[in-house]
């Protein structure tokens, strides 16, 4: 490409073009540039945004000489960076918390800050300072192992679209407010907070993504959430506090998001919104739901599984459903209740607009092949049903099987997969 | 054409031209949005700083640049008459320009590989070629031409040493003084 007669002409390119190639270079290469001539000596100091990763030094045996080699060339970075720091984004696993860290965020709190990462390492929580707090134009955050722990005076990040929390040490009401006083919260993950009892307030929520052990979530006023995937863990004394709860927990997290799109479940969550009064027949319709993922239903519970059908037949648009069990061995059958089948699901139910369905982990449980039978009478355009058998009960396969032969389909055009490993 | 600007609209039933009988009339304002999607061959002249005149599918450069659709949509552009002059656009430039953006409005459907085989090869010109086009881009706001512009740039400079990014953009002369440049290939001896 180089020619030996042409002339140097991408040095004297705009300021503006030469910084969107640097943005797309990893940092040490857009550092580099410095050398490269007296003319680049400073082009790569006003770019806006800097994201550290494991590669942006040197890497060699000893971690506390690339520790500091890294905390070295971050803060002589910031030294000689020029003008406003729009993404601030590290990602290094071998860098823990130190004090220039506290130096960095008020560096880039004077500096109109909008979006800001760090994932440091295993080891100490880093202990966010109250500077960060400061960031007025800050729109997207996300911490990875730390303390947050806000000031009293406190108003919100007024522009914060995207919050993500993970492992973070904060008080529940600290959190409750922080989420209220963000008008404009689009999406919200928190992942990994034990025993979280939580009331979400945020009127502009779209995106909900929550992980770990919550002991009671309510969405209080969430009317725009468009997609929910939660994964609930539980423990022993999060099972006992459900016990005695009465309220409905169904109607707590899903009695206020009439524009759902669509909804995941991972682990207990399905046991969560199974607990407390039965709602009856749901006040609302989820008219724009159109993707459920179920997992680890388990179909011994007829609560459970009594979600599982309500969450169904709220959903007249619903295209695409997919399932799994809890993959237990199925203990001692008692006799099941099949009468709550007719009862439960009438004849005229019919799901006018489902097209696939996945069912994963599937024991061959009476209640299971119930739900089978359902989806398949009441499915007029089924294209696919797929059908994955748990991995220990390769005996009653072929009666799964037999029995699922007799079923009726709605659908000219089903094709029901039956994957065998 | 799903990418069809819609504020067209606006503009079709300021002007409504439909060719009757040969020539060219003009009728009430209606909306013609679905006869003009039937002839897509609609045609507009672009004329580079070298005065040279460029016909070229209106619908091509309406999807790829910002700066002609929106002389467009702003009804500053008359077809029974005018030209866009583009100043600072030479033929040759201009040329390749057009080929970019008619070759991807007509090849919208085909597959990663092959679109990124072509562009490769259309990317491949000297230093002074890739010059001009990075500025016609500019200037025309071609976005998908600029970001393809920038991602070659990006990796002549990625991983590599300085001494061979400078005899990749022709820096001669690095301007530091003997001291400064010695003190850096000192410092940074693996970045020589």
């Amino acid at each position: 490409m180089g020619d030996a007669l042409g002339s140097d002409l991408i040095s004297d390119l705009p300021q503006s073009i030469v910084e969107s190639i640097l943005v797309r270079l990893p940092i040490r290469d857009a550092v580099k540039t410095s050398i490269l001539s007296s003319k680049w000596r400073y082009k790569w100091a006003s770019i806006t945004q800097l994201v550290f990763d494991e590669k942006c030094v040197d890497s060699c045996s000893d971690r506390d000489v690339v520790e500091k080699s890294v905390v070295k060339f971050i803060t002589r970075l910031l030294f000689l960076h020029q003008g406003p720091i729009h993404k601030f984004q590290i990602t290094i696993s071998y860098l823990q918390s130190c004090p220039e860290i506290d130096q960095w965020i008020l560096f880039l709190s004077r500096n109109d800050i909008k979006e800001l990462v760090l994932e440091l390492g295993e080891g100490e929580f880093f202990r966010i300072p109250s500077c960060l707090f400061n960031c007025k134009k800050l729109s997207r955050l996300e911490l990875f192992r730390c303390e947050l722990d806000p000031p009293l005076s406190f108003k919100g990040f007024l522009c914060l679209r995207s919050l993500n929390l993970h492992q973070v040490l904060i008080s529940p009401d600290a959190i409750e407010g922080l989420i209220s006083n963000c008008p404009l919260l689009e999406s919200l993950s928190l992942s990994y907070f034990d025993s979280l009892a939580l009331s979400i307030r945020a009127p502009n929520l779209k995106y909900l993504y929550l992980e770990g052990e919550f002991r009671d979530i309510c969405l209080d006023d969430t009317p725009l959430l468009v997609e929910i995937s939660v994964a609930m863990y539980m423990t022993d004394d999060i099972a006992e506090h459900f016990e005695q709860s009465a309220s409905c927990n169904f109607l707590k997290f899903l009695g206020g998001v009439p524009n759902l799109e669509r909804l995941v479940g991972h682990i207990y969550f399905t046991k969560y919104l199974s607990i407390g009064n039965d709602p009856g027949c749901l006040p609302i319709i989820y008219k724009n739901l159109e993707i459920i993922e179920l997992n680890q239903v388990s179909f011994e519970d007829m609560k459970e599984i009594l979600v599982v059908l309500r969450l169904i037949t709220s959903s007249p648009n619903l295209k695409e459903l997919q399932i799994s069990g809890s993959s237990n061995i199925p203990s001692a059958t008692d006799a099941p209740d099949l009468d709550f089948w007719e009862k439960e699901c009438s004849s005229k139910c019919r799901l006018s607009h489902l097209r696939v369905v996945q069912l994963t982990d599937m024991c061959g449980v009476p209640h299971e092949m119930e739900l089978i039978k359902f989806l398949l009478a009441s499915s007029p355009v089924l294209e696919t049903m797929s059908i994955i058998p748990c991995v220990y009960v390769v005996e009653s396969q072929l009666k799964m099987l037999t029995e699922l032969v007799k079923f009726r389909r709605a659908s000219a055009k089903a094709e029901i997969v039956f994957v065998r490993e | 054409m799903d990418k069809w600007p819609s504020s067209n609209q606006k503009w079709l039933s300021a002007w409504c031209i439909k060719p009757v009988g040969g020539a060219l009339v003009r009728q009430e304002p209606e909306y013609i949005l679905l006869a003009l999607m039937g002839s897509p061959l609609k045609k507009i002249m672009l004329c580079s700083s070298e005065k040279e005149i460029f016909s070229v599918e209106e619908q091509v450069m309406v999807q790829h640049s910002v700066i002609i659709n929106n002389m467009i949509e702003d009804g500053s552009y008359n077809h029974e008459e005018s030209k866009i002059p583009l100043d600072c656009v030479d033929s040759k430039t201009l040329k390749k320009v057009i080929d970019y953006c008619t070759h991807h409005t007509h090849h919208h459907n085909d597959n990663q590989e092959d679109l990124e085989a072509w562009d490769a090869q259309f990317l491949n010109v000297d230093s002074n070629g890739l010059y001009d086009l990075l500025m016609a881009a500019n200037y025309l706001e071609i976005r998908n031409l600029l970001d393809l512009i920038y991602g070659t740039i990006k990796n002549m400079i990625k991983g590599k040493k300085i001494d061979e990014i400078r005899r990749i953009f022709n820096i001669k002369d690095h301007g530091f003084t003997p001291e400064e440049e010695e003190q850096n290939r000192k410092e940074y001896p693996h970045f020589y």
